[in-house]
């Protein structure tokens, strides 16, 4: 069976329903459109998430070698303990496992954060000083160590800022400022490009321009109609 | 009211508007403005062209649709490409809950139904079949701690089923696929800073070669591992698809976006300059000073 | 039981033996037994974080069937989203995720949401420029000088017909840009090794709810 249309039509009105949140208020486009996304998104996580992974890895392991894969039941029932938050009498039970992956989680994350993050970007910001090629990139070098110590001197809240730091703070400031501005530029254009392919989406084949523009017009018509000429019944037809 | 005071005081319903123009009108006709191709996807696209025979290559999609649009330029063409290299063995993996709808919709859009198949995942592209040239190892969930446990015990958390329940022990070992150490080359395309994870368990711990395609959010911080060699090359968001397609000769939407791309972005500026000209004509002066 | 379960001290004990093996594997040669509770340890987070979904979904179900039930205003579209993530629940686990009926309600919803919630933000940031990017002092005019820049340098067009703006914009990117991005990420691993410490020695114990109510007087 051919559902290209009907997904088609959905997946229209539920852009366009999203985008009439740009007008400024509330209306029942945007709301259905909000509900039916996020009431699939989760059962998409969820099903996901457990057919995928418990099933397939967890499931599949232990029930065809139980021996090599013991370790794994033990796993599924911290899994199944977390399942206990939802009891108001036993909801302390579910604090095992989030202490196991509490534990867990910020000792795998940091264990790898101070090589990768500190002690690579440490050596990566002093080592072009020491291999320099030509005086153009020693002095970029320079500026970029300059720019990385005063920002972070920036941040040194517990020092009051005066003499030599208050003038590095305040370079500092001032790089944040031009490295925020290069930043708002570059994911302005990250967000140009989505809106892009979401319109690519939307305006090709020619067949999917025509209906994209009359559920465009419905859409836009009905809701400046609401916001305008019956308020009440725009509010009446919103969630609180 | 003066002009000026009209502008800076315009409903921003009439920007939105003139944006939605904007992008409309050279997306229905493009122009043909001229590309440049960065340095950095110049080198993703070298470092894919030489690879050679017996090379594995892991491709992870931590692809969600709130980043697809930005990246799906060069899944579209950063894939076929690298099902050119004649005897590169290929798994695919995500770490996104939808990633796999993506794996699947860049391998049927390119690529053709087996001789026999009748569905899923039985496709070839540019000559390569599934579980003869590529596998899709399935979803991962658990981010950084997912990857960190395929770095760990690649075979052990892989296990011997692909996504769609085909026993894949056999072809992981004739690949020569025995822990994360015998991938040669990492290619993450990234809506989620999978990147980062990639550079802490698999570069870190085995100097894995990792090619990156983000969004632009990530950029800043994948220019950071760019810079300390963490990162073999980029491609960065909608222009560096673009550049990749133009590269690969697999033409798609992100060339197609690139007039509308520079047009939105020169707008903002002019809208901008006239905000700020507008802003400083419509201030009140200072009391008893001068303006 | 419930008494031992319930104290800070046997959850900090927990904490405290996870964190263990996982740092000093990573850092010291251990015995394979050691190495093999760091490899389960690991392995069991993605678990529970499987399992901990199905707590988000209950929750999500007992929300809207009390919203309904108390005729809040707009109590249909919880309902209406209580169902379709049931639908979604059992189609998936019935016919599976290849399913025409499975892939129509992600492809409609799904995929076209997430993409148009992000896609919007290029409004706001739009009309955001307008009214931050203006000349006042400054700091506001590197903000805007240095998006000036980087405008001129990532539009295709201007790169190729102004490119006097490509060294500037690149330098921007590739330097300042990269020098705050390591900024932030030095600050952020130093707050993450901190809150590391503060776990390990029992001072944040909130991350994994238990937080002290002060007595109602």
């Amino acid at each position: 069976m051919d559902l290209s249309f009907p997904i088609l039509i959905l997946s229209t009105v539920t852009t366009f329903g999203l985008f009439t949140i740009l007008l400024g208020e509330d209306n029942p486009w945007f709301a259905f459109a909000e509900n039916t996304y996020v009431g699939v998104a989760i059962g998409l996580s969820v099903v996901l998430n457990t057919s995928q992974y418990l099933i397939q890895n967890v499931y599949t392991k232990t029930s065809t070698n139980l021996g090599a894969n013991w370790p794994l039941v033990i796993s599924m029932v911290l899994g199944l303990l977390m399942l206990t938050r939802i009891s108001t009498k036993y909801s302390y039970i579910s604090r095992i496992p989030i202490a196991v992956i509490t534990g867990t989680g910020v000792a795998v994350t940091t264990r790898a954060i101070i090589f990768s993050t500190i002690l690579q970007n440490v050596a990566a910001t002093i080592k072009p000083l020491l291999n320099v090629s030509d005086p153009m990139t020693l002095f970029t070098s320079i500026m970029v160590l300059v720019l990385v110590l005063t920002m972070l001197s920036y941040f040194f809240y517990t020092v009051e800022h005066k003499g030599a730091l208050k003038t590095s703070s305040t370079i500092g400031r001032y790089g944040l400022y031009a490295a925020f501005g290069a930043l708002f530029a570059i994911t302005y254009m990250g967000r140009l490009g989505l809106f892009l392919g979401r319109m690519e989406t939307l305006l090709f084949p020619a067949s999917t321009m025509y209906i994209s523009l009359f559920l465009f017009v419905l859409v836009l018509a009905t809701s400046l109609l609401l916001m305008k000429k019956y308020p009440e019944l725009r509010k009446k037809l919103t969630p609180e | 009211m003066s002009i000026f005071k009209k502008i800076s005081t315009l409903d921003r319903k009439w920007w939105y508007l003139l944006l939605i123009i904007f992008v409309v009108v050279p997306l229905l006709n493009p122009i043909g403005l001229p590309l440049k191709v960065s340095a950095y996807t110049k080198e993703a696209y070298n470092t894919v062209d030489a690879l050679k025979t017996g090379d594995v290559v892991l491709v992870n999609f931590d692809v969600a649709s709130s980043g697809y649009d930005e990246v799906k330029g060069s899944i579209s063409s950063m894939i076929p490409h690298l099902f050119t290299k004649p005897g590169v063995k290929i798994m695919f993996m995500t770490d996104q809950d939808q990633g796999y709808i993506y794996i699947q919709k860049v391998i049927a859009e390119r690529g053709t139904l087996m001789a026999g198949k009748t569905t899923w995942p039985w496709y070839q592209l540019e000559g390569k079949q599934y579980l003869v040239d590529y596998v899709n190892l399935g979803y991962f969930p658990g981010a950084d701690k997912a990857i960190a446990a395929l770095a760990n015990d690649f075979r052990g958390n892989v296990g011997n089923k692909d996504f769609y329940g085909n026993n894949i022990g056999q072809w992981l070992d004739d690949a020569g696929v025995k822990s994360a150490k015998d991938i040669d080359l990492v290619i993450t395309i990234d809506c989620g800073g999978a990147v980062s994870y990639f550079v802490n368990y698999f570069y870190l711990q085995y100097g894995t070669p990792i090619i990156c395609s983000m969004i632009s959010v990530s950029a800043a911080g994948a220019i950071t591992n760019y810079s300390a060699k963490q990162v073999v090359a980029l491609v960065i968001s909608t222009r560096g698809s673009a550049e990749y397609q133009y590269l690969s000769g697999y033409f798609g939407e992100a060339l197609i976006s690139m007039d509308a791309f520079s047009i939105v972005q020169v707008l903002l500026v002019i809208l901008v300059i006239i905000t700020n000209i507008a802003f400083y004509f419509s201030r009140e002066p200072p009391k008893g000073g001068k303006p | 039981m419930s008494s031992i379960i319930k104290r800070q001290e046997f959850l900090l004990a927990i904490i405290v033996l996870c964190s263990v093996f996982i740092y000093v594997p990573y850092f010291v040669q251990v015995p394979a037994q050691v190495s093999a509770v760091e490899s389960w340890l690991i392995n069991t987070m993605p678990i529970i974080s499987a399992t901990a979904v199905w707590v988000g979904f209950y929750t999500l179900l007992r929300r809207q069937a009390v919203r309904a039930s108390r005729r809040v205003r707009g109590w249909y579209y919880g309902l209406m989203m209580g169902i379709m993530s049931l639908v979604v629940v059992v189609l998936g686990f019935t016919v599976g995720t290849n399913h025409d009926a499975f892939t129509f309600l992600t492809n409609s919803f799904v995929i076209p949401g997430d993409a148009t919630i992000y896609a919007l933000l290029v409004f706001f940031l739009t009309s955001a420029a307008a009214r931050t990017f203006k000349v006042r002092d400054i700091e506001s005019s590197l903000l805007m000088i240095a998006a000036f820049v980087m405008f001129m340098y990532q539009a295709p067009l201007t790169e190729y017909y102004l490119p006097f703006f490509s060294q500037p914009g690149l330098w921007l990117q590739n330097n300042l840009a990269m020098a705050a991005t390591r900024v932030f990420g030095f600050s952020a691993a130093l707050g993450g090794i901190v809150l590391a410490i503060r776990l390990v020695l029992g001072k944040e114990m909130g991350m994994i709810g238990l937080i002290r109510r002060k007595e109602k007087e």
